[in-house]
């Protein structure tokens, strides 16, 4: 609170008439502390004026001061230089050392001196004082510090000034009146103020000028609105002008705003280029135009107040996105009009044509003169003259836009002025326009074009999304461009084809286009694919018919079909050879080229017609049966699956068991319960649902469920077919999944539209939710021993070790799994082909492998290469070959080794496991999508004679039941080493009844088959009757049948 | 009487374990944007959902994404014939000790069921780690591989399609 105070006070001080202060504090050589030096007097100081100057000093040395004669004092320096100090204090005396006290505080005691003094300046000119002393030291004088803050200040000189305007009486020309302006508009030496003489009216109004507030101007009402002094007559209002946007672009609307300052202005017109846009009458006025092409633009605004005074107008550029004021250049003038014979003197020149807010440099046009002249005290009608042939020949009156290289130049009017712009075209000026010109044609995004100076380009969005920028002129003949999502290089987004240019399936350019291949008609195709120039369009003339976006390449019975007589055409039919062999024509391509083919098979029930006579295992609902090889005169009963099914059949009598998924091991093996089985069935099915809708994918399909209908094999056929042709027809050495392909023989003929088939449809067919479990573990999931590996133990079970894994698990975890694998191909050995023989370990190759190629004639060389088909797994310190030696039947081939992996030290798909946690997955995967445990359950055969078992899944899928294990569904229908699984073993529908006794050699033909006699399919029994076969070491076969009631 | 009571149960069960596996609204999933970041022991994931009513009711849905880690859920109000754009991050676990696995799972429930339709778009975006130059395998071909300063990037542009798992590792 002091302080504050004390600043107030200060503060009070210095600006009351403070000359010069300083607060200090500041100490000298001679510890002499100076402080609060203030200097007051008046803010014009004058001769006679008195001067006041304090300041305190203070000893805070150590040892006591001596003043001398001129104590502490103000030194001063005249303005002529002469000494004329003051304020002598404490003369001869002793500015004592502080010393200290001993009170409770232990204050310190100071010998200030504080010095308060005036002066009356006397002199004109420049004074110069500040703080000194006066010392005696060592018996010698000492004073302070020259000039020490010295204060300078001017002493002016007096002037008589009698009534005070700041005028000096002597050159005041109304020395007694108050009149600073000095205004003598008479000049006759006597201010007008005090010129009783000056009664002059300039401007004839009646108002005398030293009274006339417009005493230019005539006003005799002397007006003055604002009250500002100044007659409303002479005043002149100021008009503001606005644009908005301040800097727009060439597409932008622009406000053009214009508010006067004075109210008395009653009419605003606004311009744009010389062309009056709007008028208000009115102190404001709004005009909005545009979208302005490139260019200048001058905005200007003028307005009247209502004394009729003209407010100037003010200039305001627009600069657009091309600003350059070089565009725009100034004509010469109009040609002058000429003489007509029969007319009289040119009266007025006109402009026709664009003016500058309407040109258009993408638009050709032409600026015409026009001159009207009179005629006998008439006028005559606008004359255009011009002379034939030379449009832009100015001297004709005629101005067409014209080219200058690649700049446009462009004629328009201002008022009756012909003027001229250059404009440089941004692509190309052709014919007086500027032309729009894209060398990809248009929007051919999979071409790299550019239109001028701008070229197609590809960008990114968040530094990774791919785009592209593509130019292009739009209808108008002007440059437009737009952004495509795509993958994009080089300018281009790439073209794919899907089909690859084949006419035989139905392809699409991919994404921007998505042009798909269609049928134009029955015969003929419209396929797009990628050339050079971008997507090209061929229509194509398809031989035996055009069907959903392809050239159909088949005979009448559509494909290889046993069971129905077709025609391949050119006199070519399906024929018995003799009373069980069916030759079966059907079409295939070859070299893009649709050419006959046939196969021999062999009918199970004979041959007859052309065809094989039906059966209950062809797949096909025929002869009768109420279902696909069920009911009717098949022995199968045809069962539902589905508990929706059973669930609006009441009452039958397959309702009654139902899968026990709540408790008990079931629950704690399959856990279909928990969402994650639950959502993985359901992506089964989606992925399944896509693979039905893709032509690839479809076709390597071993078996489609009903609804999927013939369509779906038509592509693997064919594929399948030319693998087989090129194998000379021979079945044994076509690939595995080609032979299960063909040997499955055609699937129904319904036919569906694959692109509608949707998850949920799937849901409602067992068949299919069989399928898509089959297809999706077999993709997703790789076969990996676990722990109880090569156990004895009747369900694969050893909880000592890692045991089976729970559907959970294996869905969440098992991809993390590290273990021994089988069967992951990694290269080919040979003897002398070429290849990569760095990456050979050479150990691998023993001495027994080299007998054994020596015995065929063909040594391994010292050196020996692998193939490049290196298949790149985990390949590591935990690396663990088997070889495969491969004699081929053809003796000129040399024999070579097939290379596998049989440990990977991780998971190489999603989920990992051994045969029962496939089987595991795949019936908590069924069970989840509503099949009933009555219709699918996991299987477990054990062995004692090979010392092992298989845990596998059976499915009663179309009324049959099959196994359900590696690959997908229908893999091992046909499968001479699982000869139990053929489908021609119609098995009833109680489950657990299947029995095989053993896995022996049956045939001595290399191939493990089941101890049946292969021509004698496994039987039925009722569950709980002992295998009629006992097995070699005289074990009861009870314990070798499939048991689903103690397996998981 | 018995088979009656049995059958019974099994309606029952069926519709424990089965009933509604796919929703049967008018609220469908029209695509998917998924930027995954990886590092070495999780992920992120920010996803874009863009939902469309096809009916001609406003509907109110519940939506949950939802991998075996995290459920994320909120209500959403849809006018007929409009979209709705629903962004959902979170972080999973990269599993795996010496080779890493990274299981991304796109899945959105619409009122706790699966929307049956395909969804026109499903873009992923997985980023690996900056020690990470390329994946060993994954259960998708990916559409390109690209870098982002030193970090590689697998994309997915895939089309009218179900969206289902992406797994690299």
């Amino acid at each position: 609170m002091e302080k504050w105070f004390i600043a107030i006070l200060m503060f009070g001080l210095v600006n009351a008439s403070t000359i010069c202060s300083y607060e200090g504090p500041d100490v000298s050589e001679d510890y002499v502390q100076v402080s609060n030096f203030l200097v007051e007097g008046p803010s014009e100081i004058k001769p006679g004026d008195e001067i006041t100057v304090k300041f305190t000093v203070r000893n805070i040395g150590l040892e006591d001061l001596y003043l001398n004669s001129d104590g502490i004092f103000v030194a001063t320096l005249d303005p002529d230089s002469e000494d004329a100090s003051f304020g002598f204090t404490r003369q001869n005396d002793i500015l004592r050392a502080p010393h200290f006290t001993y009170t409770a505080q232990g204050d310190v005691i100071y010998d200030d001196v504080m010095v308060e003094s005036t002066i009356i300046v006397d002199k004109e000119g420049e004074w110069i004082l500040w703080p000194s002393y006066h010392l005696s030291v060592v018996g010698e004088e000492k004073y302070g510090p020259s000039k020490w803050h010295a204060c300078y200040f001017t002493v002016y000189p007096t002037v008589q000034d009698e009534d005070m305007d700041g005028v000096p009486d002597d050159e005041d020309n109304c020395p007694n009146t108050y009149n600073p302006a000095q205004t003598d508009v008479d000049m006759d030496g006597i201010g007008d103020e005090c010129d009783e003489l000056d009664d002059r009216d300039l401007d004839k109004d009646g108002v005398k000028d030293i009274i006339d507030n417009c005493p230019e101007r005539y006003n005799p009402s002397q007006t003055d609105r604002d009250n500002n002094g100044v007659g409303d007559a002479c005043e002149q209002p100021i008009l503001h002008l606005e644009q908005k946007p301040s800097n727009p672009d060439k597409d932008d609307i622009v406000t053009f705003n214009v508010v006067a300052s004075d109210a008395s202005v009653k009419w605003i017109a606004i311009w744009v280029n010389n062309k009056k846009v709007k008028e208000c009458n009115s102190s404001s006025c709004e005009y909005t135009g545009g979208p302005f092409i490139e260019g200048v633009y001058i905005f200007t605004a003028q307005g009247e107040d209502d004394e009729n005074n003209t407010v100037q107008p003010g200039n305001v550029y627009i600069e657009g996105v091309s600003y350059d004021i070089s565009q725009r250049i100034p004509s010469e003038t109009c040609p002058a009009c000429p003489e007509i014979e029969g007319l009289g003197e040119c009266i007025s020149q006109t402009c026709n044509g664009p003016d500058f807010s309407d040109i258009d440099p993408y638009d050709y046009d032409v600026v015409r003169v026009g001159c009207q002249y009179s005629e006998q005290g008439s006028t005559t009608p606008l004359v255009f003259f011009t002379v034939e042939g030379s449009e832009n020949n100015g001297s004709s009156g005629v101005y067409g836009d014209y080219c200058s290289n690649n700049a446009l130049v462009e004629y328009y009017c201002q008022g009756n002025q012909v003027l001229e712009r250059i404009y440089e075209c941004p692509s190309e000026c052709r014919s007086g326009e500027c032309v729009c010109s894209d060398t990809d044609e248009g929007r051919e995004y999979y071409v790299k074009g550019n239109v001028g100076e701008y070229e197609d380009k590809c960008e990114t969005m968040q530094g990774y999304i791919e785009y592209l920028k593509e130019y292009y002129c739009d209808v108008d003949g002007k440059i437009g461009f737009e952004y495509v999502m795509c993958p994009c290089n080089d300018g281009a987004c790439r073209c794919i084809d899907t089909d690859g240019n084949n006419k035989y399936v139905k392809g699409h350019i991919t994404e921007p286009s998505g042009a798909t291949d269609y049928c134009l008609n029955d015969d003929t195709l419209i396929e797009y694919n990628c050339g050079q120039g971008g997507i090209e369009e061929i229509t194509i003339f398809c031989q035996y018919g055009c069907e959903d976006g392809r050239c159909l390449c088949t005979d009448t019975d559509d494909g290889i079909d046993y069971y129905t007589a077709g025609s391949a055409g050119l006199g070519i039919s399906d024929v018995c050879l003799d009373n069980s062999t069916l030759r079966e024509y059907y079409m295939s391509v070859r070299n893009g080229i649709c050419t006959p083919y046939y196969v021999d098979v062999q009918c199970p029930n004979g041959c007859e017609d052309g065809e094989c006579i039906p059966s209950c295992s062809d797949g096909v609902q025929n002869q009768g049966e109420e279902g696909v090889d069920c009911g009717g005169p098949c022995p199968a009963e045809c069962t539902e699956c589905l508990l929706t099914v059973c669930a609006a059949r009441e009452g039958e009598t397959y309702c009654t068991s139902v899968p026990n998924l709540g408790s008990g091991s079931h629950a704690n093996i399959f856990r279909v319960n928990t969402q994650i089985v639950q959502d993985t069935a359901a992506q089964a099915l989606m992925e399944y649902a896509d693979c039905l809708k893709d032509d690839w994918c479809r076709g390597t399909l071993p078996t489609v469920a009903r609804i999927t209908s013939y369509t779906a094999a038509r592509q693997r056929y064919s594929l399948c077919e030319d693998e087989l042709e090129l194998r000379g027809g021979n079945y044994s050495l076509v690939s595995s999944e080609c032979r299960d392909i063909l040997l499955a023989g055609k699937p129904d003929t319904e036919r569906y539209d694959f692109s509608e088939i949707t998850a949920d449809i799937l849901s409602m067919d067992s068949n299919a939710i069989m399928e898509a479990v089959g297809y999706y573990v077999d993709k997703h999931m790789q076969y990996m021993y676990d722990g109880d590996s090569g156990s004895i133990n009747a369900c694969d079970i050893d909880e000592g070790e890692l045991g089976e894994q729970n559907a959970v698990y294996t869905i969440s975890n098992s991809g993390s799994r590290s273990g021994k694998i089988s069967n992951i191909f990694l290269f080919k050995i040979t003897s002398s082909a070429e290849g990569y023989a760095d990456t050979l370990n050479s150990g691998m190759i023993t001495y027994e492998l080299r007998q054994r190629f020596n015995a065929t004639g063909h040594p391994l060389s010292n050196n020996p290469r692998v193939s490049a088909e290196d298949y790149g797994w985990f390949i590591n310190d935990d690396e663990n070959y088997r070889l495969e030696y491969i004699i081929p039947e053809n003796d000129s081939e040399e024999p070579y080794i097939n290379a596998y992996l049989v440990w990977a030290k991780e998971c190489p798909k999603d989920y990992c496991g051994d045969c029962e946690d496939h089987a595991i997955l795949r019936a908590a995967l069924m069970y989840a999508l509503g099949i009933s445990s009555d219709c699918a359950y996991c299987a477990d055969h054990y062995d004692g004679y090979w010392g092992g078992g298989h845990t596998f899944n059976l499915v009663l899928y179309r009324n049959k039941w099959r196994v359900m294990d590696y690959g997908r569904l229908g893999k091992y229908f046909w499968d001479d080493s699982w000869d139990q699984h053929n489908p021609n073993n119609v098995w009833n529908n109680r489950r657990g009844t299947f029995y095989c006794p053993d896995w022996i050699d049956n045939l001595g033909d290399g191939h493990w088959d089941c101890g049946c006699d292969k021509t004698s399919p496994p039987k039925n029994y009722v569950r709980g009757d002992e295998c009629p076969v006992e097995r070699q070491d005289g074990i009861p076969s009870k314990l070798q049948t499939y048991r689903a009631d103690i397996c998981p | 009487m018995n088979s009656m009571r049995l059958c019974f149960i099994a309606i029952f069960i069926f519709q424990l374990v089965y009933g509604g596996l796919f929703y049967e609204g008018n609220i469908a999933v029209r695509s998917i944007n998924a930027t995954i970041i990886a590092n070495n022991s999780n992920a992120t994931a920010n996803v874009q959902y863009v939902i469309a009513n096809l009916g001609d009711d406003l509907e109110e849905v519940n939506l949950s994404a939802s991998d075996q880690y995290n459920s994320l859920q909120q209500s959403v109000i849809i006018e007929p014939g409009h979209e709705k754009r629903v962004n959902v991050s979170y972080i999973f676990p990269v599993l795996g000790e010496n080779t890493k696995t990274l299981s991304y799972n796109p899945l959105l429930k619409i009122n706790g069921k699966l929307s049956p339709k395909r969804v026109e778009k499903y873009n992923v975006m997985v980023i690996l780690p900056e020690t990470v130059q390329s994946v060993a395998a994954s259960n998708k071909e990916p559409s390109f591989i690209r870098a982002i300063g030193n970090r590689t990037y697998y994309y997915w542009s895939l089309y009218d399609i179900y969206p289902t798992t992406i797994m690299v590792k």
